[in-house]
């Protein structure tokens, strides 16, 4: 659209934030005689804008668009991960006192070539307590790689097993797990209390080296020292005889801490880091907007409005002038136009554009004023920060 | 003699994001953000108590991804050329807000800290990060701690011995390259701890690691003194466990300090908030809006409509905050003391991102806390756990409780429904990465394959980053820590069969190596 230059445009509020795709330009209609005769009268227009963002007019430096990469980079995309490699492996894990995780790494053919083997057509999924009783025997079909199984048995040692029956009725494992042992879940009844005294000076290895004859098969190295030290041996360092911890410390310790215990083990002792991290990931990568504590789109439920304006003025000259704005001066695009855009509180603003011709010979001037009063009823609050504009056009 | 310790602890960590093949990628703002928010301002508040002598002790961990994203000069390059787009910006803005003296002085405000940002990273530190926080370590303020060479999370790899003594030593010596000193404590990633891990640490002569309470608590034997003493493992590296009241002040979501409403809002940013065309050329190339950083509100309550930020009033509140915390800290210290008998420690561990990135005025707090820990009060010292370690090193003998700082305690973030799928495929390539590295260990030297070797280690380290679990987990940018699961994996493996086949194609290992230039000297042999 061919434009006068300057002119300016004022805007209001809008409600959709979000941003929209820019439109192709629509080619700019030509004028009749008639129509420059009309007056100018500025009225609000019923349907908004489109964003003409090939002109860019709210920027103030050339804008110059981010290069899209033409083609996928080189060995961007490789294929898709095999469903299973067929190892015929068992993994078993404790995820918590209550729960083990177990997969399998079975092709479909593999588990269906046992199922045929079977007596009954079936394989199973068996959790045991090495030495001691089955916890679970659970049917597994083909097409399943995983299980996860309740348990709730913290500080208790399981594996697990994958296999089919035979026709005699014994059991013929496929797969055995190692060993998982589910974590505790409340102190340990044991209070013996063993201390140590591990020189920081000394590495890990020097120790070693110090010790190495002394040790029984199987000892680590804080035990070994523990036990030296117990015994009076002589060490190159000083170090302090057996400590008592006097009675009834451990339990005022467990007592100061007691109700922070019980609400770790409610909701879960990083909950709240966990929920920040995934809120500052949210944040930066998917360019939603959604807030927990806040936000400028919450979901607020009482009627309210809120309005605001902001002032761009936009123009052209020919290429190379210099044209200052309020006094500052600015940078045009390549082909010569402008665009200058600030708050637009309440008040009176005197706005002078100044152009000089590239070779300073000749000057063009304007001087633009505004006034902004806003009166509102109750309830009504200013945007804080104008998003899109709903500018005035022209008939 | 002071009652007691206080260890703050920071965990500095981020995935290694690194994209040559765009030329520009979202993610890697993570990173630009906690330099600008989290890392310069650590490193400012830091020269100002050196400056002031001041004597403190920090904390922090800061893994080899966040070392090696620190070191590349490319990502160097870009973070530079998105700050003069910053700051691009925050002089227009202060061009928009010329008659509005509320938010003029609010983007004066960004404008100069920007341009103070610039003059740290570019003059006075010449972009050398990793060398900045080397400069306190070695001045003896400040104690860097290792992590998990990618942050892997080592329980589930339990059954690869070599995997998890190569994330632990790979780490070991990423440390040494950036720092000239071995490590001497160590962050186990998502402080993900299971029985008999403490051997593989001793090892690597890593002398110390963070638990979270109920990690040590629940420890066999009990230990008497509960968080407030460390334990040593029976391989003898010490576990430290983390305070719980110190932790649930900080970052509480009903009454931690972050949430004063005279605190900067973090949702509210001009990204999102200024009109579009406007703001067009400092979001994302797609056009979708973004986080800027300039954000001009502050919490205010539990409303959606903020007040203007005012950073004058938010330093006050810091102040007030840290002086409360010194206050808490002090208290508990004189109780702890007089049931134990001996001096409590209180270890303060935190997310270092959340201090300035989400908490803005984090490390403000940090600052005065330091400053009136050192002058205001006589009760407790800071402390490293290393000179804790140093001062006392008689303690009791005791196993640790499998457990993380996960939610509910264990490994259920990072083993679930949305992210188990994962773990076949990372366990089939640790066979396969051991497989190769017993049959070519002993073998005469061959160039190509040594480089092929070394960077299937690397695929495979990276692909056990436990932060793709844990964003499957979050169910927010599924999409992008899936194809980087999938991606590292499928390099490895297409790495393997060319490796075995003896075919190694040097036109797809330049391009692996040139995408993921991560650990240039690791030893493949450490998998044998």
């Amino acid at each position: 659209m061919p434009k006068p230059s300057p002119k300016t445009k004022k805007t209001s509020a809008k409600k959709d934030p979000s941003p929209k795709i820019p439109k192709k330009k629509a080619p700019a209609k030509k004028r009749s005689p008639k129509d420059k005769s009309l007056p100018p009268s500025p009225r609000l227009r019923t349907v908004p804008l489109p964003i003409d963002n090939s002109a860019n007019k709210f920027v103030l430096q050339p804008f110059s668009p981010t290069t899209s990469v033409d083609s996928t980079p080189a060995f961007e995309f490789l294929g898709e991960l095999p469903e299973s490699y067929g190892t015929r492996r068992l993994f078993l894990a404790a995820r918590d006192p209550r729960w083990l995780y177990a997969y399998w790494d079975f092709t479909w053919q593999q588990l269906r070539d046992a199922e045929q083997e079977s007596s009954n057509g079936k394989i199973f999924l068996q959790i045991f307590i090495p030495g001691e009783e089955r916890i679970h025997q659970i049917h597994i079909f083909p097409g399943s790689r995983e299980w996860y199984l309740p348990v709730h048995r913290p500080a208790t040692r399981f594996q697990a097993e994958l296999g089919y029956y035979r026709q005699d009725g014994s059991f013929h494992q496929l797969a055995l797990s190692g060993e998982a042992l589910t974590p505790r879940d409340d102190p340990s009844p044991n209070q013996e209390v063993e201390f140590v005294t591990i020189p920081f000076h000394y590495s890990f290895r020097q120790l070693l080296d110090l010790i190495q004859t002394q040790m029984m098969p199987g000892e680590a190295l804080a035990k070994a020292l523990a036990r030296l030290q117990r015994e009076g041996h002589p060490l190159p360092f000083p170090y302090a005889l057996r400590r008592f911890v006097p009675a009834g410390v451990a339990d005022s310790i467990l007592d100061y801490l007691g109700g922070d215990l019980v609400r770790r083990i409610r909701v879960g002792s990083l909950e709240i880091t966990e929920t920040l991290r995934r809120r500052l990931l949210e944040m930066c990568t998917s360019g939603t907007h959604s807030s927990l504590s806040s936000g400028p789109r919450g979901h607020d439920r009482s009627f309210a409005m809120h309005v605001n304006a902001e002032l761009i003025i936009y123009g052209g000259t020919v290429p190379g002038a210099k044209v200052s704005v309020d006094g500052k001066e600015i940078t045009l695009r390549p082909d010569g136009t402008f665009s200058y855009h600030f708050a637009f509180p309440d008040g009176r603003f005197h706005i002078p554009i100044h152009a000089t011709a590239p070779d300073g010979q000749e000057k063009r001037s304007a001087l633009l004023s505004f006034l902004r009063l806003t009166d509102t009823t109750p309830g009504v609050d200013p945007t804080q920060q104008p998003p899109l504009p709903e500018p005035f056009g022209r008939a | 003699m002071p009652l007691g310790y206080v260890a703050p602890v920071l965990h500095a960590h981020l995935p290694f994001v690194r994209h040559p093949e765009y030329p520009e990628f979202l993610e890697e703002d993570w990173f630009y953000e906690a330099i600008t928010e989290t890392y310069l301002p650590l490193l400012d508040m830091m020269e100002g108590l050196v400056r002031d002598a001041v004597p403190f002790r920090l904390t922090m961990s800061m893994t080899p991804p966040l070392c090696a994203m620190m070191r590349d000069p490319l990502l160097q390059d870009r973070y530079v050329h998105g700050l003069e787009k910053l700051i691009e910006l925050a002089g227009k803005e202060l061009d928009r807000t010329k008659h509005d003296p509320v938010f003029h002085d609010l983007a004066r405000f960004y404008h100069d800290r920007l341009h103070h940002c610039r003059t740290m990273f570019c003059d006075r530190y010449h972009r050398d990060l990793v060398g900045a926080f080397r400069k306190f370590q070695d001045a003896g303020v400040l104690e860097i701690i290792t992590c998990g060479a990618t942050h892997g999370f080592l329980p589930l790899m339990r059954e690869f011995p070599q995997a998890v003594r190569a994330q632990i030593q790979v780490a070991r010596n990423d440390y040494r390259n950036c720092f000239g000193r071995d490590p001497r404590g160590i962050w186990l990633p998502e402080c993900a701890y299971y029985p008999g891990l403490e051997n593989y640490l001793q090892e690597s002569e890593i002398r110390w690691f963070i638990l979270d309470a109920h990690g040590l608590l629940y420890a066999e034997p009990r230990p008497a003194y509960g968080v407030f003493a460390p334990i040593f493992t029976p391989a003898g590296p010490a576990a430290f466990g983390r305070d719980i009241e110190s932790s649930k002040q900080v970052w509480s979501a009903e009454e931690g300090y972050p949430g004063d409403g005279d605190y900067r809002d973090f949702y509210r940013d001009c990204g999102f908030d200024l009109e579009y065309d406007y703001i067009r050329p400092y979001i994302q190339p797609n056009g979708l809006r973004k986080f800027t950083g300039l954000k001009y509100y502050r919490i205010t309550g539990r409303t959606p409509h903020k007040e203007p930020y005012r950073p004058w009033i938010a330093r006050e509140r810091a102040a007030s905050h840290a002086a409360n915390f010194m206050f808490n800290r002090e208290k508990q210290i004189e109780h702890l003391r007089g049931v134990m008998g001996v001096e409590p420690i209180v270890l303060c561990p935190y997310d270092a991102e959340l201090y300035g990135h989400w908490w803005y005025e984090g490390p403000m707090f940090l600052d005065y806390l330091f400053r009136k820990s050192a002058f205001d009060q006589r009760t407790f010292e800071m402390i490293t756990p290393s000179e804790f370690l140093t001062r006392h090193d008689t303690h009791q003998i005791s196993t640790p409780s499998a457990s993380s700082w996960g939610n509910e305690g264990h490994w259920s973030v990072w083993l679930e429904s949305s992210n188990a799928w994962i773990y076949p495929h990372l366990h089939m390539a640790t066979v396969r990465m051991i497989e190769m590295a017993r049959k070519f260990k002993n073998t005469q030297p061959h160039h190509l394959r040594d480089r092929a070797l070394r960077q299937a280690a690397r695929e495979l380290l990276l692909a056990q980053s436990s932060d793709w679990a844990f964003i499957m987990k979050t169910g927010t940018m599924v999409p992008y820590a899936v194809k980087r699961t999938k991606d590292h994996l499928l390099r490895f493996n297409r790495l393997y069969d060319q490796i075995l086949a003896d075919r190694v194609e040097e036109s797809f290992l330049g391009n692996c190596e040139w995408r993921n230039p991560i650990f240039l000297d690791l030893d493949w042999r450490v998998y044998a």
